[in-house]
Formats: C-alpha cells, structure tokens, sequence
C-alpha cells in the first residue's frame, strides 16, 4: 500500500468517523474481512456502551 | 585511502538475504567521487563509515534524516550488522580503523593509528564529521504533491475493492436466508390475498349490480315498446278502417305545401320523442304527486294541440308545469352535501386533468397528479347516483324545454304559412298529390315498427335472463317496483344501457385486477418457499451496518478518486482558482500545505536553516516556524546547495580535520559541485581533509578520484 505518512495525513483529513476507521484498516494493511469485523465489533461496542448508559 | 568491508543480514520474513560489497570497490581514493545505480551500495557505504566515526554519538554535523537511516541500520531488529573500515593518509599510513565484529553485539570500536580506542569525545575533538543530503526543496515539494496524488488513487482503489467486497457480502446475505425478508414477504401474501378476496366481493356485487339493472331494463322496457307497438296498432287500425276519411285526405297541393306539411310532422314527431323521453322520468319523479297532470300530458293530441292552438293549450301549460317542478327539484338536489362534495372533487379531477403529465407532488397529500386523481374519481364514485338523478332532471328539462320550442315554432310559423297557402287560390303552380292520411300512417307504421324492433330486443333479453315471455307482464308489475329496483326508476333508458355497459367494463376490470392478484399470490407462494429454504448468512444481522458502510465506502471512494484527486491536480497544474474554492477545498489545500511542512521538516536557505509550518502552493511562499515567508521561487537549487555545504567546509574550525561525507547530490550540476571540489581539495591538500566521499545516483557505476 502507498506511503504510510502520506495515508495518515489522508486518514487525519477526514472528518467521519466511519470513513477515518476504513482509511485506519487499510492503513494497518487489514484484510477486508478484518475491516469488516472491525466494524462489527465497533457497533457491539457502542450498543454495550449505550446500554450501559442507560441503566446508569 | 579508504577500504572498507561488511556483511548485513536480513530478515525479510520469507527469507534472510545477505549483503556484502559488489558493485563498488572495497578501496577508494580519500577524496572520490561515486556515481552508481540503485541499491549498488552507495547510500550503505555513506551510512557505515558514518557509524564506524562515532556518528551516532558525536558533536558533529549530520542531518537527522541521515541519523535515522543510521540508526536503523545498526539498531533494526531484522537485520544485524558486522564491518571493517582502514583509513590512510596521503602516506598511507593507517590514520583511523573502525570495526564491528560481532553481528549480535553492537560494540563498535574505533581506534587510531597507534591501535589506540578513541572515544566519541576524543574522536569529535580531533575531527569534525560532516554527513549531508543537499535537497532540492522545489524538487521535493513536486515529488510530495504527486505522492500525496498517487497515494490518494491508491487508496480510493483499496476503498473501492473493499467497497466490491461489501457489496458481494450484502448480495449474499440477501440471497441467504432472511428472516426479515421471509416476514416481509409473507405480510405481502397476506395483503395481496386480502385484497384478492376483496376483488372476489367487489366483482360478486358488480354483477349482482348488473344482473338488477339488465333485468329492470329488458322487462320495463319490453312493456313500455310492447304498449306502444299496441298504441300503434290501434291507431293504425283507426285509420285503415275509416276509408271514407283516407279519401278525404288525398288532395292536390302545392310543393311548398307539401314541404311545410313535411316540417310540420317533424316538428309533431320532434315534440312525441321528446315527451317519450321525458315520461319515464317525470313518473318516477312525480307519479304519486302528479298522477293526474302527468295522465293529462301523456294523453295530450299533439297534432290537435298545434293545429287548433287558439283552442287548445294543454301541452304548452303542463310542459312548463313540469319544467318548473324539475328546477326546483334540482335546486333542491344542488344544496345536498352529496352533490356538493361530488360536484367539488369533479371540478378537481378537471383541473387536475390539465396538469397530468407534470411531475408534482400534491403537497399535504404527498401523492403525484395522477394518483391523486385516481383517488378523486374513487371517492367521487361514490355519489354518482346522486349525480346521475341530478344529470337525469337537467336533461329531462331539456326535453321539455324542446318540446316548447317545437311547438312555438309549429303554431307561430309553419301553422300560419300553412294557413295561408290553402287560402291562396292556385295560379299555374305545379301541383304534387298529397295524402295526409297515408302521411300520418306511413309515420305511424314506422313508428310502430321502431318499437316493434325494441320490443322484441328486449324479450331476447328476458330470456337471456330466464324470463320467459309470459313472466314478463308479471315481473313487471310485482317485482320492478320493490326495493331492489328503486334506485333506477329515475333512470332513463339511454343511461340504464350506459349503466349497463359501465358495470360490464367495471367487471371485465376488475376480472384483470383479479387474475393479477391470482397469479401474484402464485409467485409470492413460491418465492416464500424458495426463502424459508435457504441458509443463514453468518453476517445476517449486521446487514443494516453493512448497508450503512457501504454508503460510506462510496463517498470515501469518490472523495479519493474524484474530489481530491481534482484538488491535488489543481495543485499539481498550478490552476486553482482562489476566489472560488469551497470550503472543503479550502480545507484540503490547508491540510496539503502543512503536510508537506511536515514533510520537508527543515529547509536551508542562503546559510540559515528553518523549521517550516506551511508550504503554500497557490501562493508560492513557505511559512516558518519563526513566522517569517519565504518564497518558494527565491529557494535556489543546485546554487544555494552548493553555497551551503561550501560553507559547511568553511565554517569548521581549525584544529579539527574534516570528514565530509556527501549523499545525492544529484540535484546540484557540475558547475554548483565544483566550488565543493575546489574546497574539499584545498581543505586535503592542506592536511585539514581525511576523507570527503560525494555520492550520487546514476545508471552506471562510476569511481572518480578527487585527489588530484
């Protein structure tokens, strides 16, 4: 993949947080299917996260 | 001189590779010039007898990039490092030798002429190291810019195959099995096989609909035809039988005569077609309330009443009679809210009819014109017996009202004329035979035979429907008026034939509606079969986040291959236009300017050198960590390089010698390196210089010595 500063900066420019995660695996050279179950995982995180909130 | 050896050994995963010198040899003059290809070694040998003087550790003057490249070198994990290196005077007598022995140990040991170690604080008071790169800032920030092109392209690429992948990921999905899909699916069944068993209702009531009205037309109408087949009959055998009378009748008139006889029975047959009309109506409408008056206007002698109109005024007073009921009957059926709402929801469908083919949402309904029309006639078919009784009352109306024209007519223009040419004794006028009798039962008997005709239609009719022709008399008198049939005895015949033809084209419609539904519940069946029978997808309930990052996926893709790719070529191509960037492309170029700050790090400019925060293309200057501008035009290459390490040499101090190493210099021509020759000469030849190696990038090797 192309140079590792150069996509940081590109990854750095990017305000959504979805599209700074994609840029970020890419950058991590991760599989497609790694990206992906990042992204799983990510949303697991934020539903555990919420219900936690809610029963604080 | 310098000799040299090494061995490095790395490991790049698949397998350990081992360097040694090749391409340039292990012996070269003290002060050389080495021009060679990529990976010959050049950079290597630089970096080594960097090492092996106490570059790392010193106080000397050596660009950190080169310190990096230094350090990883001797500090990597993957490769380790061993190596040999013999400096001599112009004597040859050995001045400096470094070594590192062990590959895994990084003990290296420098030690002088007499075979003595020298420290790195010995070694840096004795000699003053100079390790540099001269860069081409210009050079530099274009090979940024196209770096930052190609890596976006690149990256929109990946994007665009992991984008491929997702959406492979979501197709297969849907295909596996699907329990939201499965619901969906069946909830569709259930609504397509309700609104199957509706159609199966509404088209059960259409043809009972239908079935009333051809069996109240056919019967009624087969006894209205058949009473005036025997109307006929009886006036026709009126005529035959007075002989006397027929005779009477034969005269010899004059043509105009005859014409204006001819108008005249026209005009007769004008006004009993238009009573016929109108009768069905006015007795439905008033047969209680008006029994008598209606008996009187049905029995009225039209011929009589037109000829002998001095005596005779029925006609003329019951017409406006009835004309006067039905305004007010309207009146009264225009005030209804039915009517209104009906009347309201037409003048729309007509409005809207104009505007059809527009593609517009109708606001607050959220619905196009079409669809809001279809709706319009839905709701406005709901009153359209309403409108039916009240379309029926205006053209009785007219009816009447023609019969009255008819009449004034007859008695106030054909009557007199007529008058006045039998008063009017003939003068040589051609004469033509006239038979009013057989005028009249010529008119009768094809009156009688129009009705005939219908007549018998209607008995074909009857028994279509299984009334069989004696049952007719009786159906007509017992069943007709019950409630089944109420609702069309204001009727007349003309629209209970459209009605008739309506209810048949609202079947046939929604027979179609029908069988689609049919054959949609089939596919449905199936599709649902085919559904439940597939596998589960592993992925099944992230679906929704898929379909989420696919999107993102798209504009992330688009956003590299197209926004910012149009951006950086802008940059690239000098051909922004400042007074219109957007604020995203404004906010890239920043990003791009303080990347490529970054990026270059320091930059030497006449004998200073600065730490950069911006690099602006559009405006051509570089800003400064000390806030000063410098314009990147101003930044001479091969000149400024060459006056910088000129100094280098220059500014050292006196008591130390110099060890000047200089990496590709490739950006500096022969004519800026040569002040950098005459001094490294000058410095050697005055005993100040051990060894000064210039390196540089080339298709050849290439070995000059710069002794002499």
């Amino acid at each position: 993949m192309a140079d590792s500063i150069t996509l940081k900066f590109l990854t750095d420019l990017l305000e959504n947080e979805k599209e700074r995660q994609l840029v970020t695996g890419i950058l991590n050279d991760l599989s497609d299917q790694k990206i992906l179950e990042s992204f799983i995982k990510n949303k697991k995180k934020e539903k555990k996260q919420r219900f936690n909130n809610d029963n604080l | 001189m310098i000799t040299y050896d090494y061995f490095i050994k790395r490991d790049e995963k698949k397998e350990v590779k081992e360097f040694r010198p090749k391409k340039i040899p292990k012996s070269l003059p003290n002060l050389v010039y080495v021009e060679g290809p990529n990976s010959s070694g050049k950079s290597t040998l630089l970096h080594l007898l960097a090492l092996g003087l106490h570059g790392l550790s010193g106080d000397h003057t050596i660009r950190p990039v080169l310190k990096e490249k230094m350090k990883n070198l001797i500090a990597s994990e993957h490769q380790s490092l061993s190596f040999d290196i013999e400096i001599t005077d112009k004597n040859d007598g050995v001045v400096l030798s470094s070594k590192k022995n062990s590959l895994d140990k990084k003990e290296i040991l420098l030690r002088d002429g007499k075979n003595k170690i020298i420290t790195a604080e010995e070694f840096s008071r004795r000699y003053k190291l100079i390790y540099d790169i001269p860069e081409n800032p210009t050079e530099r920030l274009k090979d940024l810019t196209r770096e930052i092109k190609d890596t976006q392209s690149q990256l929109g690429k990946r994007v665009g195959f992991f984008r491929g992948y997702l959406d492979k990921i979501i197709y297969s999905i849907r295909e596996a099995k699907n329990p939201e899909l499965i619901d969906k699916t069946r909830e569709e069944l259930q609504g397509v096989e309700k609104s199957f068993a509706k159609s199966q209702l509404k088209i059960e009531s259409l043809e009972k609909q239908l079935d009333v009205t051809r069996v109240y037309v056919a019967v009624k109408y087969c006894i209205v035809y058949k009473e005036k087949v025997q109307d006929f009959t009886e006036q026709l055998n009126l005529i035959k039988r007075d002989n006397r009378k027929r005779a009477k009748g034969r005269t010899k008139v004059t043509e105009e005569y005859a014409e204006l006889h001819k108008e005249l029975s026209q005009k007769i047959q004008e006004i009993q077609d238009a009573q016929f009309k109108a009768m069905p109506v006015l007795k439905s409408l008033f047969e209680k309330k008006e029994k008598n008056r209606l008996q009187v206007w049905q029995d009225i002698d039209i011929e009589k009443e037109i000829n002998q109109h001095q005596l005779r005024s029925a006609l003329k007073r019951e017409t406006m009679h009835f004309i006067l009921l039905l305004k007010r009957l309207l009146d009264s059926y225009s005030e209804t809210k039915n009517h209104k709402k009906a009347a309201v929801y037409n003048d729309l469908i007509g409005i809207l009819e104009k505007y059809k083919n527009l593609e517009i949402k109708i606001p607050g309904v959220a619905s196009t014109i079409p669809n809001f029309i279809k709706l319009l006639r839905k709701e406005a078919k709901k009153y359209d017996d309403d409108l039916e009784r009240g379309r029926n009352v205006s053209d009785t109306i007219e009816s009447l009202k023609a019969i009255l024209e008819a009449h004034e007519l007859a008695v106030k223009d054909i009557v007199p004329k007529l008058k006045l040419i039998s008063e009017k004794k003939t003068t040589g006028e051609t004469l033509v035979e006239h038979d009013e009798i057989e005028i009249k039962f010529e008119q009768l008997n094809n009156k009688k035979n129009e009705a005939e005709d219908a007549m018998n239609y209607y008995k074909m009719e009857c028994a279509k429907l299984d009334i069989k022709e004696k049952e007719i008399y009786a159906y007509y008198k017992k069943r007709l008026p019950g409630p089944t049939y109420s609702h069309l005895k204001s009727y007349r015949e003309c629209d209970l034939r459209e009605k008739t033809l309506s209810l048949n084209k609202a079947i046939l419609d929604e027979k179609v509606e029908f069988d689609n539904k049919k054959e949609f519940i089939a596919y449905l069946k199936v599709e649902l079969e085919r559904l439940e029978n597939r596998q589960p997808h592993q992925y099944q309930e992230h679906l929704l986040i898929f379909q989420k990052l696919l999107k993102v996926a798209e504009k992330l893709e688009q956003k590299m291959l197209v926004e910012f790719d149009e951006s950086i070529k802008e940059l690239i191509n000098k051909s922004v236009d400042k007074s219109k960037l957007s604020k995203e492309k404004q906010k890239y170029f920043d990003f791009v300017f303080k990347f490529l700050a970054n990026r270059i790090g320091f930059l030497r400019h006449i004998d200073e050198e600065h730490s950069l925060e911006k690099v602006d293309l559009i405006d051509g200057n570089i800003l400064t960590s000390e806030g000063r501008v410098l314009q990147i035009a101003d930044l001479g290459t091969g000149q400024s390089q060459s006056a910088y390490l000129t100094g280098l040499l220059t500014a050292t101090d006196t008591n130390r010698k110099i060890i000047a190493l200089f990496d590709e210099v490739a950006m500096m021509d022969s004519k800026s390196l040569e002040p950098v020759y005459k001094k490294l000469r000058e410095l050697y030849e005055n005993d100040k210089l051990l060894i000064g190696v210039i390196v540089q990038k080339a298709e050849e090797l290439h070995i000059v010595d710069k002794t002499c």
